[in-house]
């Protein structure tokens, strides 16, 4: 029996090996996937190595790139994003941003944690030493995007649309999503994601939520809720919705008392589910398998 | 009773004994695959195509790096090497051992030094590669587009491999796809039985469940109990499976003491009775298991969801004239 086991374990060891090849890959800790994957947001001390002169411009996405390093928390390279940065509400924080850039001292920030495989690495592994980066956009899998406070700053304000910016539409953006594979493993102590690389940054979409929201241990909240096409399809089902804390779509979530049915205009951007990762690799014993990549959608802003 | 699908039934009924077959084969075949090494002899090979220069692959596999995950793999050929790992030892032996891998004057001094011409010829004409900024990344892009090629042979020599298996595995259970649909039509109560077998084979998953989602949200209001699905179990088809494929397939009355033969007949008349009643059952039988448990899967669902959206003729409710509009 256990030399079947074996035989099998290996076949599907070897089936995933082909889309391994070419992929790319985060081993993360478990402790860190179990910490985070019920949370909306996560807390750093951030080294500012490189950040862009400028916001980008607001037909790009308005977003202020800052690449540096939070070893003790996340142990991976990363940058962090300001949301919006080019209002005048956020200019205090890009104005810090500039301030302590390359002085290798460290800040407090918070923000939403994100994995995507965006800009990734071929491999990176969590808390080995993560380098100095280079420049402002260092191959990564990890992001604070959106930052919700850089120090003293609060720039939860931003979580608006950004005008001038055009997201992807609901079809075109959850056509991809819907579309991307995972390979995940795991170990005791240790889990393997595996995707080829993603898109479809920011999605203005109109969803229906299927049922209450629930609040998490950061003060955020999950709802699942299906994504509807232009005719009312459905085109994405059961995803969970993330709201930040302290944001103005958490904001009119909870103040309309929005549920089950109630449908939401927004912006949102997408984000690896580590909830489902989590329950995945605890189920499946740490054999290595391929599935849909489970994603969650962080809102970033309503849309009037 | 008599189903009321009797034809639908029939055609679960021997999609469902199709599926079972071929997740039967598809475990052997990859259970062989990793017995006789196939991926890492298959990749032994790309990499020979590769590199050209048997004395550069020899030391290739004997770098630090690749004898590293060798030993990961019980110290047999390594089934696969990360596109890095592959450039980053190719220049540590090209640069010897008297300058950093990364140095691109030893790196085109020991390209220039390899006695395999064409292997010269080839590497040399990946570091010119314009398209890439550094040599690292021109020999992992190198590497990563052979690797395809590679997959595909994989791929090929599997499906050979599945081919044999479903021969096999057909001739040993005796599966002639004619005899089976025979027993079924004779036979509702199996076939009932095996539409309800095969209802729980589909709530297991898609057995490529490549595309599936990790999990399900079944409370709307706990967005974090998620429960995961299309776990593969331990043992590819469940006992009472094995069970009903026995009482479909199978060689009572086919085998050579049983078989309805007059008392002279030999071996060989038994042999042709077999070719002449059951090979054309057979062949439809590989045929089919050779497509696929993916590919039953579907098939059975397609089937089960016509059958599931259909009314019995005899179960259907005369039409509501309530709303009707009255004759002017």
């Amino acid at each position: 029996m256990k030399c079947r086991n074996k035989l099998g374990l290996i076949g599907l060891l070897l089936l995933a090996l082909p889309l391994a090849a070419q992929n790319n890959t985060v081993v993360l800790k478990r402790a860190f996937v179990e910490q985070y994957k019920d949370r909306a947001t996560i807390d750093v001390s951030f080294f500012v190595d490189h950040a862009h002169a400028h916001p980008n411009a607001p037909a790009a996405d308005g977003d202020m790139h800052v690449a540096g390093r939070a070893q003790k928390e996340v142990g991976l390279p990363m940058v962090a994003e300001v949301l919006n940065a080019a209002q005048p509400g956020e200019g205090a924080a890009v104005k810090e941003i500039h301030a302590v850039e390359g002085n290798n001292s460290q800040l407090p920030i918070t923000g939403v944690w994100r994995f995507w495989f965006e800009h990734p690495a071929k491999q990176q592994i969590q808390f080995a030493n993560v380098p100095v980066p280079g420049n402002t956009n260092p191959d990564h899998s990890f992001e604070i995007h959106p930052i919700t406070k850089f120090d003293k700053n609060d720039v939860t304000g931003a979580f608006q649309p950004v005008a001038g910016f055009q997201p992807y539409d609901a079809a075109t953006a959850f056509g991809g999503y819907e579309k991307l594979k995972v390979t995940v493993s795991a170990t005791d102590s240790a889990v393997s994601i595996s995707a080829s690389k993603a898109a479809y940054n920011y999605a203005e979409f109109e969803m229906t939520l299927a049922g209450s929201p629930k609040k998490l241990a950061d003060g955020g909240y999950a709802v699942l809720a299906n994504v509807n096409g232009k005719a009312d399809e459905s085109i994405a089902s059961n995803i969970r919705m993330i709201f930040v804390p302290g944001t103005p779509p958490l904001q009119q979530l909870l103040s309309e008392k929005l549920g089950d049915g109630d449908t939401m205009h927004v912006i949102g951007i997408p984000r690896i589910n580590l909830n489902a990762i989590s329950a995945f690799v605890n189920a499946s014993g740490g054999q290595t398998l391929s599935r849909k990549l489970p994603y969650e959608m962080i809102i970033v802003a309503v849309v009037k | 009773m008599a189903s009321s699908f009797p034809y639908l039934d029939l055609a679960i009924g021997i999609s469902f004994v199709y599926l079972l077959m071929a997740l039967v084969c598809s475990t052997v075949n990859e259970s062989i695959a990793g017995v006789i090494n196939s991926r890492g002899k298959t990749l032994e090979k790309g990499i020979s195509a590769l590199l050209q220069d048997p004395d550069l692959k020899k030391k290739f596999y004997a770098h630090p790096l690749i004898q590293g995950i060798k030993q990961d793999d019980d110290g047999r050929l390594p089934s696969y090497i990360a596109s890095n790992k592959f450039a980053l030892a190719l220049m540590d032996i090209l640069t010897g051992p008297n300058a950093s891998a990364s140095n691109a004057d030893a790196l085109c001094e020991g390209v220039k030094n390899l006695k395999d011409e064409a292997a010269k010829t080839a590497l040399t004409a990946v570091l010119q590669n314009p398209q890439f900024k550094t040599d690292q990344e021109r020999l992992e892009a190198w590497y990563e587009q052979s690797m395809n090629r590679v997959t595909g042979w994989y791929k090929r020599t599997s499906q050979i491999r599945i081919y044999v298996l479903a021969a096999a595995v057909t001739l040993f259970m005796n599966a002639d796809s004619l005899k089976i649909l025979k027993t079924l039509w004779n036979n509702p109560t199996m076939s009932a039985v095996l539409v309800e077998n095969a209802k729980e084979r589909l709530q297991k998953g898609r057995p490529d469940a490549e595309g599936q989602p990790m999990v399900t949200y079944d409370n709307p209001d706990d967005p974090t109990a998620s429960t995961p699905t299309a776990i593969p179990e331990k043992d590819v088809i469940t006992a009472q499976e094995k069970q009903l494929l026995g009482q479909v397939t199978g060689w009572q009355g086919d085998w050579i003491t049983d078989w309805p033969h007059p008392k002279d007949a030999g071996f060989f008349s038994w042999i042709a009775y077999l070719l002449k009643e059951r090979f054309g059952g057979w062949l439809i039988t590989i045929l089919a298991v050779s497509l696929g448990a993916p590919f039953w899967f579907d098939t059975l669902s397609r089937f089960m969801n016509v059958r599931s959206a259909g009314k019995p003729p005899d179960a259907a409710k005369p039409p509501d004239k309530s709303g009707e509009k009255a004759p002017a």
